[in-house]
């Protein structure tokens, strides 16, 4: 196992290596001074131009520019904000707490609606119950986020004020755990009813493959009742591509959860980034660049490692 | 006192009947063998017994247990009586176990839904149960998953499984048909003191004559979802009265009879494939086929024979890849494979062709009947007029030509298989397994095809097969492998007459005759254990472990067996120290 685990850290360094030296040649590659004039915007007067040449040394040559820049990324030196003036590190640090807990939070609750609801659906398949889940959860995934999130903010505010609830900025937990939990609630769900559809379809096919299996109908045999036969028998075995499925969604998702932030005004990193494209900030791209790769890369080991403890019959090698 | 009464019991699928109006009864400790073809509504019968059958499944009629009706019964009930009053073996063990679940936690779960036992007791009554069906070691067996036991082994967990709440009434779903004939006659011996145990009536589900003679007391031929026929299991096999029981009995060949008819008619010896000394490992050193030397002349049939495991399937593959072996030769027509360029071998592929076992799954279901028998001619830039003429060949009408291989029946669908692979023409048609998953009346016209076709168009075979009797009716010679080398070789009547290694004696008393006066006669003596894995250590000869010969011999004779592997000699020989001179 341990063995495994090195063997893909070490492949999750090189893919994260591809994906830093991939960013650095889009912008560094090419004459210095057009280089130096992309950074600074079209509009931007020459002596900025000038200023930004020089202070990224953009006249040396691209080796030793790249070698620099990977050296500080060694060192967790993400480079400074062009805009801000602070450390990357520092303002993707800030951004991260609002990201994770919207993941985490939205994560926990479409997991165990979409597992759920597809045992339900695949115990019985083509019943009005699985018709009803069904079209439920395509109606959840058809409707836009953002039109749901406005629609969530208009029921809080409108319908049921009483509730507290409100569209960010994010709380900490530890400082107000009541605010947190009012502000983060509907995003949570915002973003858990469009991720649910898909594993309420795929826990509800994989199940029923599963529950077709002979060792299903070899645990009727034995007389276990059929709540023993769908959760012990069955479900364990459904999970593989569940989680696959997880820890792409996860990966994916804690690099930047970039509409659902926006509605619901919360500055997390799909907000930095965004920020950060719009005001072509260099470093900060970057940094979330490489940072979003590490959460897929570190996602994918999870998922693999998951699968040995889901079946003995995969060994990490 | 019948335990178990079936009245009158129908099976439908929707508008399809797969059971109708079925009736039988089973006394306690009486064996009841249900015996049919595919598709005779055995399965659906006995799984309709148990309530297990899928909810689109309407059965009507009546089963009674102790007189209590179960059709209709609420699920409850049936879930309190499953496992406990009933219980049932499953035909395959790999698919049948919970693969995420140590087989002791399997054990203990069928004790424990009916019993009122802690999680401890439980799993002490597993290994209990382990042991009582021949496991060694339990305790460390139960803590293993079912990947990790051989197919013989996790059926034994299967009726371990079965027999744990003592039941009044075991069914057995063809629960030997996925097993080697060794293994097989392990299983049956294991099923027999189940049913001494238990005291329990069992019902046997099977297609196999065989294994129908020498378990069952009475016997019930299933058609077409119907019983043809019912009677104590000699009268049924001596005199049949239904035309169908006749026809079973005829078609099935039997190993202790001989049966020439099918064999080639002698010809120069001129070698179509020759063998030496051909090695293929695994990983680094685990030898699957391991010094392996035999040859094959024109118009000659090989039988290959071995047990799951033992390297054919890779022996077979290393000549058809045509590449370059790491030890050893092979030669096919005379040239070197070692010494072939791309273009060489594209044409040799003309000369060499295969069946494979399954003609489900070796048929593109997309593509037409035309099509499947074109392409090897279109690969090879030959004029495709053939086609009409390759399916008379093989017994077929040439307007089939535009169907589907999903429109064919799986005997049909093996001749297509069989005409594809004749369309070019070929000097050497390997044959795996070609007719063992079809019925007994179709493959007893299949390999009457094969023998023809031979006679007519001067083919060579090598023939793979499990089937011993089967063998003996179509082969010239037969080579029986055991762990990646050739234990014997030798003229087919030779061998079968007369085995000189102890392991064809033994496999060959493993295989069950279809005659129950025959069958019982027989001495029982299961070979001990399984094919061991080839990447032990193996020193000295590889069968010395399950040999039945080698305990009884003196102390230096045995240190020769273990310090020196024995070695083949020629093309009829058996590789062992002490190959008797002749009777079994």
């Amino acid at each position: 196992m341990w063995r495994f685990v090195i063997r893909r850290a070490l492949f999750g360094l090189l893919v994260l290596w591809l994906v830093a030296t991939t960013v650095f040649l889009l912008f560094f590659a090419g004459p210095a001074d057009s280089v130096a004039r992309r950074l600074a915007g079209p509009r931007a007067p020459q002596e900025v131009v000038n200023q930004i040449r020089d202070t990224l040394g953009l006249d040396r040559p691209l080796t030793q520019q790249y070698l620099g820049f990977l050296n500080k990324l060694l060192h967790g030196d993400l480079g400074t904000s062009f805009i801000s003036q602070t450390p990357v590190s520092t303002l993707i640090m800030a951004s991260l707490p609002a990201t994770l807990w919207l993941v985490a939070g939205a994560a926990a609750l479409w997991l165990t609606a979409g597992v759920t609801g597809g045992v339900i659906c695949a115990t019985a398949p083509r019943s009005l119950r699985d018709r009803l889940i069904t079209v439920t959860v395509l109606a959840g995934i058809s409707l836009p986020t953002f039109v749901l999130g406005i629609f969530m903010i208009f029921l809080a505010l409108s319908v049921f004020p009483w509730l507290g609830l409100a569209p960010g900025p994010y709380i900490p937990p530890l400082e107000d755990i009541r605010g947190f939990f009012q502000v983060m609630i509907m995003p949570w769900i915002t973003l858990a009813v469009v991720q649910a559809a898909v594993y309420v379809r795929l826990t509800r096919g994989s199940m029923l493959d599963t529950l077709g299996e002979d060792y299903i109908r070899t645990a009727r045999a034995k007389g276990a009742p059929e709540h023993r036969v769908t959760y012990r028998h069955g479900l364990r075995a459904a999970l593989t591509p569940v989680v696959t499925q997880f820890g792409v969604d996860i990966g994916a998702l804690l690099g930047g959860v970039v509409v659902t932030e926006s509605v619901f005004g919360l500055q997390g990193l799909g907000q930095l980034m965004i920020r950060s494209v719009r005001d072509g900030d260099l470093p900060v791209i970057i940094g979330a660049a490489v940072l979003a790769a590490a959460f897929i890369v570190v996602a994918n080991i999870l998922v693999d490692i998951a699968y040995s403890f889901l079946d003995p019959r995969v060994r990490l090698t | 006192m019948n335990v178990l009464e079936v009245r009158d019991l129908g099976v439908r699928f929707g508008e399809v009947p797969a059971v109708r109006g079925l009736g039988f009864a089973v006394a306690g400790g009486e064996v009841l063998g249900v015996v049919g073809e595919s598709g005779s509504g055995k399965s659906a019968a006995v799984l309709a017994v148990l309530g297990l059958l899928p909810p689109k499944a309407v059965v009507t009629g009546s089963v009674r247990l102790h007189g209590r009706e179960l059709v209709g019964a609420p699920d409850k009930e049936l879930t309190a009586l499953r496992g406990k009053a009933l219980a049932m073996v499953f035909q395959d063990p790999l698919a049948a176990l919970t693969p995420v679940h140590r087989v002791g936690a399997q054990i203990a779960e069928a004790v424990r839904v009916h019993q009122d036992l802690s999680r401890r007791q439980a799993w002490a009554r597993a290994v209990e149960l382990l042991d009582l069906v021949g496991i060694a070691e339990p305790a460390r067996a139960a803590r293993a998953f079912p990947h990790e036991f051989s197919g013989g082994m996790r059926q034994r967990v299967m009726i371990a499984m079965a027999v744990a709440n003592d039941p009044d009434v075991l069914i057995c779903d063809e629960p030997t048909t996925a097993l080697d004939v060794t293994v097989q006659a392990q299983v049956l011996e294991v099923l027999r003191d189940a049913r001494r145990e238990t005291g329990a009536a069992v019902v046997f589900v099977t297609h196999d004559l065989g294994v129908v003679a020498g378990i069952a007391d009475r016997v019930l031929v299933m058609r077409e979802g119907r019983a043809v026929e019912s009677g104590p299991v000699e009268e049924v096999f001596a005199r049949p009265r239904m035309p169908y029981t006749r026809e079973l009995l005829a078609a099935t060949p039997r190993l202790d009879r001989e049966a020439a008819v099918l064999r080639g008619v002698p010809r120069p010896p001129v070698p179509v494939l020759r063998v030496e000394n051909l090695v293929k490992e695994y990983r680094r050193g685990v030898r699957v086929v391991d010094r392996v030397s035999l040859d094959i002349r024109a118009g000659e049939t090989l039988g290959l024979v071995g047990e799951s495991g033992c390297g054919k399937t890779t022996l077979l593959m290393e000549i058809l890849g045509l590449a370059a072996p790491r030890h050893g030769r092979v030669v096919v027509f005379g040239r070197d494979t070692a010494r072939l360029g791309r273009r060489d071998r594209l044409a040799l592929r003309r000369d060499l062709q295969i069946v494979f076992q399954d003609p489900m799954a070796s048929l593109d279901p997309r593509m037409t009947v035309h099509d499947i028998l074109a392409e090897p001619l279109r690969m090879h830039r030959l004029p495709l007029d053939r086609v009409p003429e390759l399916l008379r060949l093989v017994g077929l009408a040439p307007e089939h030509a535009a169907r589907y291989p999903q429109d064919f029946s799986g005997g049909q669908r093996q001749r297509i298989a069989i005409a594809r692979a004749l369309a070019l023409e070929p000097r050497l048609l390997v044959l795996d397994e070609p007719v063992s998953a079809l019925d007994v009346r179709i493959r007893a016209g299949v390999v009457e095809l094969l023998a023809e076709l031979k006679a007519r168009l001067g083919l060579a075979y090598l023939f793979v097969a499990h089937d011993l009797a089967l063998v003996r009716r179509i082969a010239d010679r037969v080579a029986v492998m055991y762990l990646g080398r050739i234990a014997e070789i030798g003229p087919a009547e030779r061998v079968f007459s007369a085995p000189r290694h102890p392991y064809t004696r033994a496999l060959l008393a493993a295989v069950p005759l279809p005659d129950p006066v025959a069958e019982r006669a027989r001495p029982r003596v299961p070979l001990a254990g399984e094919t061991p894995s080839p990447a032990g250590p193996l020193t000295g000869c590889r069968f010395r472990a399950r040999c039945p010969v080698y305990p009884g011999l003196p102390e230096t004779a045995r240190s020769r067996c273990a310090g020196e592997e024995p070695e083949l000699e020629g093309q009829d020989g058996a590789a062992c120290h002490h190959a008797s001179g002749g009777a079994r």
